[in-house]
């Protein structure tokens, strides 16, 4: 799984590559980080190139959440597929995340 | 000098560029100076000869006053001689004494007057060479009276100038007569006194005064008869309309006939091809008119050779412009030739070429420093690049000798091992060995070894994690420890516990290594084996269907230092194949990512177990190989297959040294008492205390073969599926990208949605997981499997994930609350829960100890 980091000042896109599933959360851990120290700012996260997600990616996407609420920033995730979508449907994370 | 063959100088390229600028330019102002010079030079010719014409004009009446003046004050004497005409001659004497201009005077009498007496008399004085000679010029010879001198002063009665004539009666000369009538008293003209002057001098005189060297002066009368004329014969004689040159020239015609009227002005004139040009005026008070003639010539005789010398001059200049060009340009680009001479040089490898010096800061200045900087770098560079390939070069040949080395380690093959051993013969009637191990890198982790210890074929087969040097560090210590610990402990169990021992304490980085360990008795058949985390065999027993052998997989080495082996047995009988394989071999993939796969191996075997074990292994290697078509290997690849042909009972016991050496060393060996006994499997661990004689079968050796697959747990629905599959996973997260192929294919197969194929990936990763990350808190390599069954008739796809871990219900968790935020929502229940929500049907059930996860899944069309 690839993750493309995009920085315009207070705006991070990153744009999310590939299957997010638990091998992946576990080699990604450094991908994400730069996400995770910045979660201050406005963060988008842009998943039209999101294949699948398991347990495993959904954890990481909503310790990303407890991050950004606590340091204040902003998190928005951008061009769900009808897949992912209906996984966040089912296991209601369509209600906490900002969806776009 | 130049360093390849410069074809046109950079320097006489800029010159002759330079140079024809300046020649261009040099030659408009030369053109457009000639022009104006020419017409300068034109105007003030013109000038000099009219102010030439005018002197001379003034200068010639001058002297024909002074020839009128000075007869007119020499007549009272003619007067006073009246009286003796005899004595006349001392007038005309002294008439052309006194006057320079005067060549001839005449005092000629009237005949018809009274002072002659009747008779001719013309007293006549004139000057021959320095003489004065007096004539008479009264004689039959030369009538006077009829001569025009005389004629026309009487009939005019005045003063008045002949036209010129030829002097034949006196000097000889062509001269202009001026005669002047004399009157007596009664005013009858009594004399004419004459003077003559020389045209010839007359001609000199003008001639004094011309503007140019070859300029010339003509003087015309009224009727166009020379006065003067440069050519001495046509005085007098030659007239203008009729000279050859002018006969059929229209401008000099005009030019006269303007003359004769009396008209002043300027001309040019054409004569043989030369330009003249003319001026002309009448003399006033004469019938006369002046013409001065300059060829063009001597004009522009000065403008010419001006003309000449700016030409040469300029033409010079060029010359040295162009020189001092290219001898300057040259001296700057000088440094360039050197330059790249130098650059030459740099590229050959000589990294301290001294560039010349450039005293001004210039662009070529910039050039050398450039090089200059240049060849710095580069010589860094390359030693930099020279210091990295010697290293890597070192490298490289480190590695290639350690694989050498790595080779060596190895065990020869089975015939020549033999072939040193008592009862060679016999032994290759028993047993039939081959195996091939191919690295990835030069060297790798991959390892086996076989020896003949006390009529027992003890053999290894191993996989160090990872490849390359590292692996191969790890890997040579387990053969070296293997060889030497094979010698003394024949029970694989109690080997692999004391093997694991050592390379525990040496192992903190826990490189993962699996290991499986054999010991045939040749003489009985029996086979005793123990695991550590290693791929089962595949056995081949008497029911001829190729099977993977039930091991149990222990644990892999240098985890647990304390960890005990256990091991199992079983009958080997005539024909029986073993055959031990590395990851590598399963793994190999091809371009799509699909792996061989066991039950291709299975196939294989299945083939070609009639085969010899040569054959066998190469009938695997071509099967991989053709499976990886153009994909590299991504792993170590080793391949061992055993076959026990027959019991070799005519061996010879042991030689007496090694069972002694066998004795002590088992001593200190069977310290190490077996711990608890394991029961997470069903198999039975017999531990066996290794014997010291061979060939002796005391102890009953249970056939310990659990051969079959596990059983499925029955689905609730009877009816029977009507496609199966199977997937054996280890107990590692990197399996999930194995499982995901293996969805994919059935997935593939049965047309499934993309949806449902995630969704079906989401609950077996879930389960998956659970069993990874929970179901061995002791750790350790564990296997476990997923069946997978479809009932067209139900639509449904089953998924049956078995392992043997600790007993673990999923679903006894809580649902998560979805509603809480996702501040407040704890992780964990999150994966079950997914599982719920996927799955058509979902149970668990606890089984044979075993931990039996069903996940079913609706296909709909």
């Amino acid at each position: 799984m690839e993750i493309k980091i995009n920085q315009d000042g207070n705006n991070i896109e990153a744009q999310i590559i590939g299957r997010f599933d638990t091998v992946a959360a576990q080699n990604s851990e450094d991908d994400f980080k730069p996400l995770f120290t910045q979660a201050d700012k406005n963060l988008t996260l842009i998943l039209d190139q999101l294949t699948y997600v398991s347990s495993s990616g959904l954890r990481v996407f909503l310790n990303l959440r407890k991050e950004v609420i606590a340091k204040g920033g902003n998190l928005v995730l951008k061009n769900l597929t009808e897949e992912v979508h209906s996984v966040f449907t089912m296991t209601g994370f369509i209600k906490i995340f900002t969806i776009q | 000098m130049s360093v390849f063959n410069i074809r046109k100088s950079f320097a006489t390229r800029l010159s002759t560029i330079i140079v024809l600028l300046v020649a261009i330019i040099f030659a408009m102002i030369f053109t457009l100076l000639s022009i104006f010079t020419e017409k300068l030079v034109k105007q003030s010719a013109e000038e000099q000869s009219e102010k030439a014409l005018a002197a001379n004009i003034m200068r010639i009446r001058q002297m024909l006053l002074q020839t009128e003046n000075a007869v007119h004050e020499t007549e009272w004497m003619v007067y006073s001689h009246i009286h003796t005409p005899d004595s006349l001659h001392s007038v005309t004497q002294h008439l052309v004494r006194k006057n320079s201009t005067i060549v001839g005077s005449c005092a000629a009498l009237v005949p018809e007057n009274k002072v002659s007496h009747g008779k001719s008399f013309a007293p006549y004085s004139c000057v021959i060479g320095s003489e004065i000679i007096d004539k008479q010029l009264g004689s039959e010879e030369y009538d006077y009276v009829n001569k025009d001198w005389y004629k026309n002063a009487i009939s005019s009665g005045k003063t008045c100038w002949s036209e010129p004539y030829f002097d034949k009666d006196g000097i000889n000369k062509d001269i202009c007569t001026l005669s002047s009538p004399l009157r007596d008293n009664d005013g009858n003209i009594f004399a004419v006194f004459t003077a003559d002057i020389s045209l010839e001098w007359l001609t000199d005189i003008v001639n004094e005064g011309l503007p140019f060297e070859n300029s010339y002066a003509l003087i015309t009368n009224a009727v166009g008869t020379y006065v003067i004329h440069p050519k001495k014969e046509r005085i007098a004689k030659g007239n203008i309309f009729d000279a050859p040159e002018n006969i059929d020239n229209p401008e000099t015609q005009a030019f006269a006939r303007n003359m004769i009227a009396g008209k002043s002005g300027q001309t040019e004139i054409k004569e043989n091809g030369d330009s003249y040009f003319v001026c002309y005026a009448p003399i006033n008070q004469t019938t006369w008119s002046l013409a001065i003639v300059s060829p063009h010539g001597d004009i522009f005789s000065i403008h010419n050779k001006m003309s000449i010398f700016m030409f040469i001059g300029l033409i010079l200049s060029l010359l040295i412009i162009s020189g001092v060009c290219v001898f300057i340009i040259k001296r700057i680009t000088k440094p360039l030739s050197e330059f790249s001479a130098a650059a030459l040089r740099i590229s050959q490898g000589y990294f301290n070429i001294a560039l010349p010096e450039i005293k001004v800061k210039d662009e070529i200045w910039e050039l050398r420093e450039s090089l200059d900087q240049m060849q710095y770098n580069l010589s860094r560079y390359t030693n930099r690049l020279k210091e990295v390939s010697a290293n890597q070069a070192v490298s490289d040949r480190d590695e290639f000798i350690a694989s050498k080395i790595q080779v060596q380690m190895l065990p020869p093959t089975f015939e020549k091992m033999v072939a040193s051993l008592p009862g060679s013969q016999e032994l290759l009637e028993g047993l039939d060995v081959a195996a091939t191990l191919i690295p990835q890198q030069m060297v790798g982790g991959d390892f086996y070894y076989y020896q003949i210890i006390n009529n027992h074929f003890m053999f290894c087969i191993g996989d160090v994690s990872g490849k390359g040097v590292p692996a191969s560090m790890i890997m040579s210590a387990n053969v070296m420890l293997f060889r030497c610990l094979s010698r003394m402990e024949e029970s694989p169990a109690k080997l692999l516990t004391e093997l694991n021992k050592i390379a525990s304490e040496s192992n903190k980085q826990s490189i993962f290594t699996t290991m499986f360990v054999g010991s045939i008795d040749l003489a009985t058949g029996r086979f005793v084996f123990s695991n550590a985390g290693h791929i089962p065999p595949l056995f081949v027993g008497v029911e001829e269907n190729v099977e993977k052998l039930e091991v149990d997989s222990n644990l892999a080495l240098a985890i647990d230092k304390d960890f005990v082996y256990a091991e199992q047995e079983m009958q080997l009988h005539r024909n029986n194949l073993l055959l031990l394989c590395t990851d590598g071999v399963i793994e190999a993939e091809d371009n799509y990512m699909q792996a061989f796969g066991e039950s291709q191996l299975i196939k294989v075997v299945q083939n070609n177990k009639e085969s010899n074990a040569k054959k066998i292994t190469e009938e695997i290697i071509k099967a991989v190989d053709s499976h990886r078509a153009m994909n590299n290997p991504a792993d170590d690849f080793t391949l061992l297959a055993i076959k026990f042909l027959k019991k070799c009972e005519n061996l010879t016991p042991s030689p007496k040294e090694e069972e002694s050496e066998m004795k002590n060393m088992n001593e200190s060996v069977s310290l190490h008492s077996p711990k608890e006994e394991k029961e997470t499997s069903n198999e039975q661990s017999q531990l066996q205390v290794a014997p010291t004689e061979a060939v002796k079968e005391e102890a009953t050796v249970e056939k310990v073969e659990e051969v079959e697959e596990v059983k499925e747990v029955p689905v609730v629905e009877e009816t029977p599926p009507d496609f199966t599959d199977h997937i054996t996973l280890q107990n590692q997260a990197t399996q999930i990208r194995i499982l995901e192929r293996f969805v994919q294919s059935i997935a593939d197969y049965f047309k499934i949605s993309d949806d449902l194929t995630n969704k079906i990936n989401m609950a077996l990763e879930e389960a998956v997981i659970n069993i990874i990350s929970y179901a061995y808190p002791a750790g350790g390599n564990h296997q476990f499997s997923i069946d997978v069954e479809h009932r067209a008739s139900l639509q449904l796809l089953t998924f049956i994930i078995i392992d043997d871990g600790i007993q673990f219900n999923p679903f006894e968790q809580e649902a998560p609350d979805i509603t809480l935020s996702a501040a407040d929502r704890p992780i964990g229940g999150l994966g079950i829960h997914i599982i719920r929500e996927v799955t058509y049907k979902h149970s668990y059930a606890y089984e044979d100890n075993k931990n039996v996860l069903t996940l079913s899944f609706k296909l709909l069309e």
